[in-house]
């Protein structure tokens, strides 16, 4: 392979004796690889083709480095001791601050379900819409073009915007869905003082931030898919039920599979609308992992305990993708194999 | 893809490619890098977007430029503070020069303060004793913030102000008959509590630990701390607001999700409400024309009393300051506290913490003369810092956030959940202070 594409090598210009592939099999034979000056040693070696394909890697694995492993590795270490910034020396706690995560009433009664439940809730309902509204979208209509923009839209909105945006519509002095109900004769709903509400304002919040996400990527995948199976399905007479169900689905199975676990994986992290919106209550009603990394790291200040925190998430992320992973795997093989 | 589709790759050869990299990378680096003594020569300064600090801003402006200094303030949230300065103090970047430091967050930083003794004393020994490490002084205070209920003078009379929380349930009924939608309103999320369960629970001889009152961990040690949200005082308190939101409807519903300061300044000027707990440094905010509606009726008294109080009104004071950290270079530090000498020992600049904003100079020459000239400074000064039960309002210890946000969730699921249950939830919270606090300042 040439280090430059498109230029066999054979065509490049020799810069030195060395520089050719005949040239360094000169300087090899004759022994004197050893006795070659220094910037010729240092020529030759960028040149060889293995160690290229490092140097092109090494500035994101350096990223990589700096920007996750270290603070991962700092996190655990963190973790492992009773560091706080009045006491930035730290001495070892061992396993103390994960003892006092899991034994913490509000992580095991309140984070973890809570966390859960929102992940299936906000999950499978974007993925619902966001293959009904992809197949909507996918067939010629007027103004088609102005739809997928439009439908697009709440994805350039951030979450913490979104959050504000919900809270502000939900609230229950100045909210415009109260409002809207009034108009209507019917009476004000005090959505963030009820569990239950308050919660499906937060997966409503979600939903309309990223279903356009799913829509987006399930369009682009419908788009790819091969014409001959619907035509052969239609000379069958095979209704539009049954065309999805068997047909369209298992197509895009490898495209929904990817999707949900992306966002799961992002669903399990929610912090943003949680927090705008109802702080994780009222009391611990809606309390997710990430707010309550985020209380025990931050808001109480205890770095420690919020890093043991937040590597039991880590592990408990890596089991989820392990099992929805593996799952993908298994089914996508078996489809495959029949 | 074929070879005819990467025409437009430009010619980069192996060589070009890695000297291309290395020369980016190298020269990111230069830009990283500070020549030793290239030091700057402006002064970074911490603040808070908060009517009090602005205006404060506005004098270190002047004085900066007195001093021939160049003044550069990026803003912080309060909820982004503690993370800030945990880089500022443990990180290898000094960003910040200057930065402002409430009481609560004093002594904690202490030892990553400079001591400013060397700064003009103008404020009051009382009101910053905890602002001192290794006994030194490590804060400049520039203004006493102070809680005050505000109310609409064209509703309430001020012969008809509530001293109790009877004749609080009382007069917002009476408001609530002329027009006003909501009786009372303050803010209850974390960390707002101040304004609605904290105030009401010290006027009510109620604390969240006991001995009531003790606010360093060395008087809570020597008093054999007992958590004192579980007593009969306390439960009464937050009953008394349960009563208020859904008895008596003369507090909102959002007062029991968690309500934030925001939320009271929104409804007080808009109109909706005729008593609000706040901050006296929202005064010329609440009075002003462009921001409120009611900006011409804006009155203020102290907290009304609860039925088992003893000792009086109740009223805190407490400073918020500037400190200097302590990992600046020295001629830094110098500049710092040139400037801060120059703040606090103008009285013009402190004469307006009051003017134009509503707070308490810290700068005890200036109350003084403010007492002597200014009838309604005199009768917020009254009200708070000569208030009969003076309390500090926070504790000044590490673990103060935490029993702040745990005490704030409480308060929110004892109001959303039913009356009778209310023992129950405070009971649970004093098992968490149990769990939770018995740590010395670690």
């Amino acid at each position: 392979m040439s280090p430059v594409p498109g230029v066999p090598e054979s065509e490049r210009p020799v810069v030195s004796a060395s520089d050719s592939p005949a040239g360094r099999a000169a300087w090899v034979s004759q022994g004197r690889a050893a006795t070659r000056p220094r910037a010729e040693r240092v020529r030759a070696w960028l040149d060889r083709e293995t160690p290229f394909q490092y140097q092109l890697i090494l500035l994101p694995a350096l990223a990589m480095v700096v920007f996750q492993v270290v603070p991962i590795a700092h996190g655990i270490l963190i973790s492992l001791t009773n560091f706080s910034p009045w006491n930035p020396e730290g001495s070892f706690a061992g396993l103390h601050n994960y003892v006092r995560v899991i034994t913490n009433p509000l992580f095991y009664r309140h984070a973890l379900p809570n966390t859960f439940l929102f992940l299936v809730l906000a999950v499978a309902i974007e993925v619902a819409l966001g293959l009904a509204i992809a197949l909507l979208i996918n067939r010629r209509f007027p103004g088609q073009r102005l739809v997928k923009t439009l439908l697009v839209l709440p994805l350039l909105v951030a979450p913490v915007v979104a959050g504000l945006m919900f809270y502000w519509l939900f609230h229950s002095e100045f909210g415009l869905v109260n409002q809207l109900l009034a108009a209507a004769g019917l009476p004000g709903v005090l959505w963030f003082n009820r569990p239950w509400t308050a919660f499906a304002v937060i997966v409503l919040a979600d939903v309309w931030t990223w279903t356009p996400w799913f829509i987006l990527i399930i369009y682009a995948g419908l788009q790819t898919l091969p014409p001959e199976p619907f035509e052969a399905a239609r000379i069958d007479g095979a209704n539009a039920w049954n065309t999805f169900r068997l047909i369209t689905v298992p197509l895009l199975y490898p495209v929904l599979s990817i999707t949900v676990l992306i966002r799961s994986f992002d669903a399990f992290r929610v912090f943003d609308v949680v927090w705008t919106m109802t702080g994780g209550g009222p009391g611990n009603a809606t309390e997710t992992f990430g707010t309550f990394v985020y209380r025990i790291g931050y808001l109480t200040v205890n770095y420690s305990e919020g890093a043991a925190a937040a590597m039991v998430g880590a592990f408990l992320i890596m089991v989820l993708g392990i099992l929805v992973f593996g799952t993908f795997v298994r089914v996508v093989g078996r489809r495959q194999a029949t | 893809m074929s070879d005819s589709d990467l025409t437009w790759v430009p010619d980069l050869d192996r060589r070009t490619f890695l000297a291309t990299l290395g020369a980016g990378l190298a020269g990111t680096g230069a830009l990283g890098v500070r020549p030793a003594g290239a030091q700057p020569k402006a002064l970074t300064v911490a603040y808070m977007p908060h009517p009090i600090q602005v205006n404060q801003l506005d004098w270190m402006r002047k004085g900066a430029a007195q001093l021939r200094i160049d003044i550069d303030a990026p803003a912080i949230a309060y909820v982004d503070y503690v993370q800030a300065m945990t880089a500022q103090f443990l990180g290898p970047r000094n960003r910040y020069h200057v930065i402002w430091n409430n009481d609560d967050w004093g002594q904690l930083f202490g030892r990553f303060l400079e001591p400013i003794d060397d700064v003009k004393r103008t404020w009051a020994e009382d009101r910053a004793w905890m602002m001192r490490h290794a006994g030194k002084q490590t804060a400049a205070p520039f203004v006493l913030t102070a809680g005050v209920m505000f109310y609409r003078n064209d509703l309430v009379a001020e012969n008809e102000l509530p001293k109790t929380f009877d004749q609080l349930v009382v007069a917002s009924k009476k408001a609530q008959s002329k027009g006003a939608k909501w009786g009372i309103m303050g803010g209850s999320g974390f960390p707002h509590l101040w304004f609605t369960l904290l105030w009401s629970a010290w006027s009510n001889n109620a604390d969240l630990f006991l001995p009531f009152g003790a606010r360093s961990w060395e008087q809570l040690e020597k008093g054999r701390w007992t958590p004192g949200v579980s007593e009969k005082e306390f439960v009464d308190t937050v009953e008394w607001w349960w009563d208020a939101i859904h008895t008596h409807k003369i507090a909102p519903p959002a007062i029991a999700s968690g309500a934030t300061r925001t939320d009271t300044d929104a409804m007080f000027m808009q109109g909706d409400v005729a008593f609000a707990f706040q901050d006296s440094t929202l005064l010329h905010t609440y009075r002003n024309k462009e921001k409120s509606k009611v900006a011409e009726h804006v009155g203020f008294a102290g907290f009304p009393t609860g039925p088992h109080n003893k000792k009086g009104r109740m009223g805190w004071a407490d400073n918020w300051s500037w400190s200097i950290p302590k990992n600046n270079p020295a001629d830094t530090k110098k500049r710092g506290k040139e400037l801060l000498n120059w703040l606090s020992s103008n009285s013009e600049a402190q004469k307006d913490v009051w003017l134009k904003v509503g707070g308490i100079p810290a700068n005890v020459d200036v109350q003084k003369e403010l007492i002597r000239t200014d009838a309604e400074y005199k009768r917020l000064h009254e009200l708070t810092v000569d208030a009969p039960l003076a309390i500090h309002s926070a504790y000044y210890w590490p673990l103060w956030p935490e029993i702040h946000s745990l005490t704030s969730k409480a308060f929110t699921q004892a109001l959303t959940g039913p009356r009778e249950k209310i023992a129950e939830v405070l009971s649970g919270l004093a098992r968490d202070f149990k769990l939770r606090a018995p740590l010395a300042p670690r």
